[in-house]
């Protein structure tokens, strides 16, 4: 999924001249359009499906309440995801000590997939919640973000840098760090 | 780490998919409708401009109102200051006049024959007796003066 600088087709199904004005309907239309992968990027950074929903959910809100400061000659994608991922930070620094204390036994499905190369290979909700847990439970926020970002998103490093405010060189740093620090923890559940 | 891209390839492939869409959905749209009946309720008055603007003019009235009342309280604590100050330089200066009178009693006292033998005055009762002097001085004087301002009457009449 790529996202650009200026807008985007998504961005005609809504008017954001409409949302700026108050209107619910459009507003209606953006959500629908934006929330899948606003969800889905906070499930990967947080690792949790209730966190991610909550994240959506705060998002859009903040989105509502802010709608008057949107500029309409950016995108607003990169604008929500920005919103989004500071959340993420908030939530990961909030509950940190949760995170650490779930302990799930990821080593069957981390083998069946590492030992399997099939395209077709369906993971669910829950699966990829497992083996998110397993791979990015040493990592930092910004190695989290960076990482989902980069190799989950396929996002480029300068739309990653204009979402998060990171500078290119923080974004390598931290994905070679993440990268270094999975590797090893993996290591761990392979047989 | 060729597992590591294996497990990374899948997940990108499966990404997290929203259950009960819509619910979640709604839930936002109910919550924003909650939230702007709210803010409507609490701030809708700021958007009538007329209202906006008398109270913006309002403000800015109790402001100078306020400035203005301050300068004439500080300009009045002013005035009393001087005021005291000058009521007290007359006050010390009395005193030091007083004092130097009794000064001068007592070393005239001491040269003369009534020093030291029987009357002992304390230095209140001197200060009691220069003050009753001093009135009666006035009182003469405002005697002298009014006899004086007759006598001229009289002579003005006769003329």
């Amino acid at each position: 999924m790529r996202i650009n600088n200026k807008t985007t087709d998504l961005d005609s199904i809504y008017s954001i001249e409409k949302i700026k004005a108050g209107n619910e309907d459009e507003f209606r239309k953006l959500v629908d359009v934006h929330m899948d992968s606003i969800y889905a990027t906070a499930m990967r950074i947080t690792t949790d499906e209730d966190d991610a929903r909550d994240i959506v959910q705060e998002t859009f809100m903040k989105v509502w309440e802010k709608r008057k400061s949107i500029k309409e000659n950016k995108s607003i994608r990169s604008y929500i995801m920005r919103i989004a991922i500071n959340k993420c930070y908030d939530l990961i620094r909030k509950r940190k000590s949760r995170y650490k204390a779930n302990r799930v036994d990821y080593t069957s499905v981390i083998n069946e997939i590492a030992d399997n190369n099939r395209p077709d290979y369906k993971l669910d909700n829950e699966e990829v919640v497992s083996i998110l847990k397993a791979l990015v439970k040493g990592l930092s926020p910004k190695q989290r973000v960076a990482f989902t970002m980069v190799e989950l998103e396929e996002l480029s490093h300068d739309e990653i840098a204009e979402i998060t405010g990171m500078s290119k060189t923080s974004i390598k740093s931290n994905l070679n760090h993440a990268r270094k620090k999975m590797e090893k923890s993996l290591k761990k559940y392979l047989n | 780490m060729e597992e590591l891209d294996r497990i990374l390839k899948q997940l990108k492939l499966n990404k997290p998919v929203i259950k009960d869409r819509e619910f979640l959905r709604e839930g936002i749209m109910n919550g924003i409708t909650k939230k702007s009946r709210r803010l409507d309720y609490l701030f809708g008055w700021t958007e009538i401009v007329w209202l906006r603007r008398s109270l913006a003019t309002a403000s800015v009235v109790i402001v100078i109102m306020f400035a203005l009342q301050q300068l004439r309280v500080v300009s009045r604590i002013d005035k009393l200051e001087k005021r005291m100050l000058s009521f007290n330089t007359e006050k010390i200066l009395e005193y030091q006049r007083e004092n130097v009178i009794v000064n001068s009693v007592i070393m005239h006292s001491q040269e003369t024959a009534i020093l030291a033998d029987s009357i002992k005055v304390s230095t209140n009762d001197l200060l009691n007796l220069i003050r009753e002097y001093r009135d009666l001085q006035t009182k003469y004087e405002q005697i002298v003066e009014s006899k004086t301002n007759e006598g001229s009457n009289i002579n003005k009449q006769k003329l």
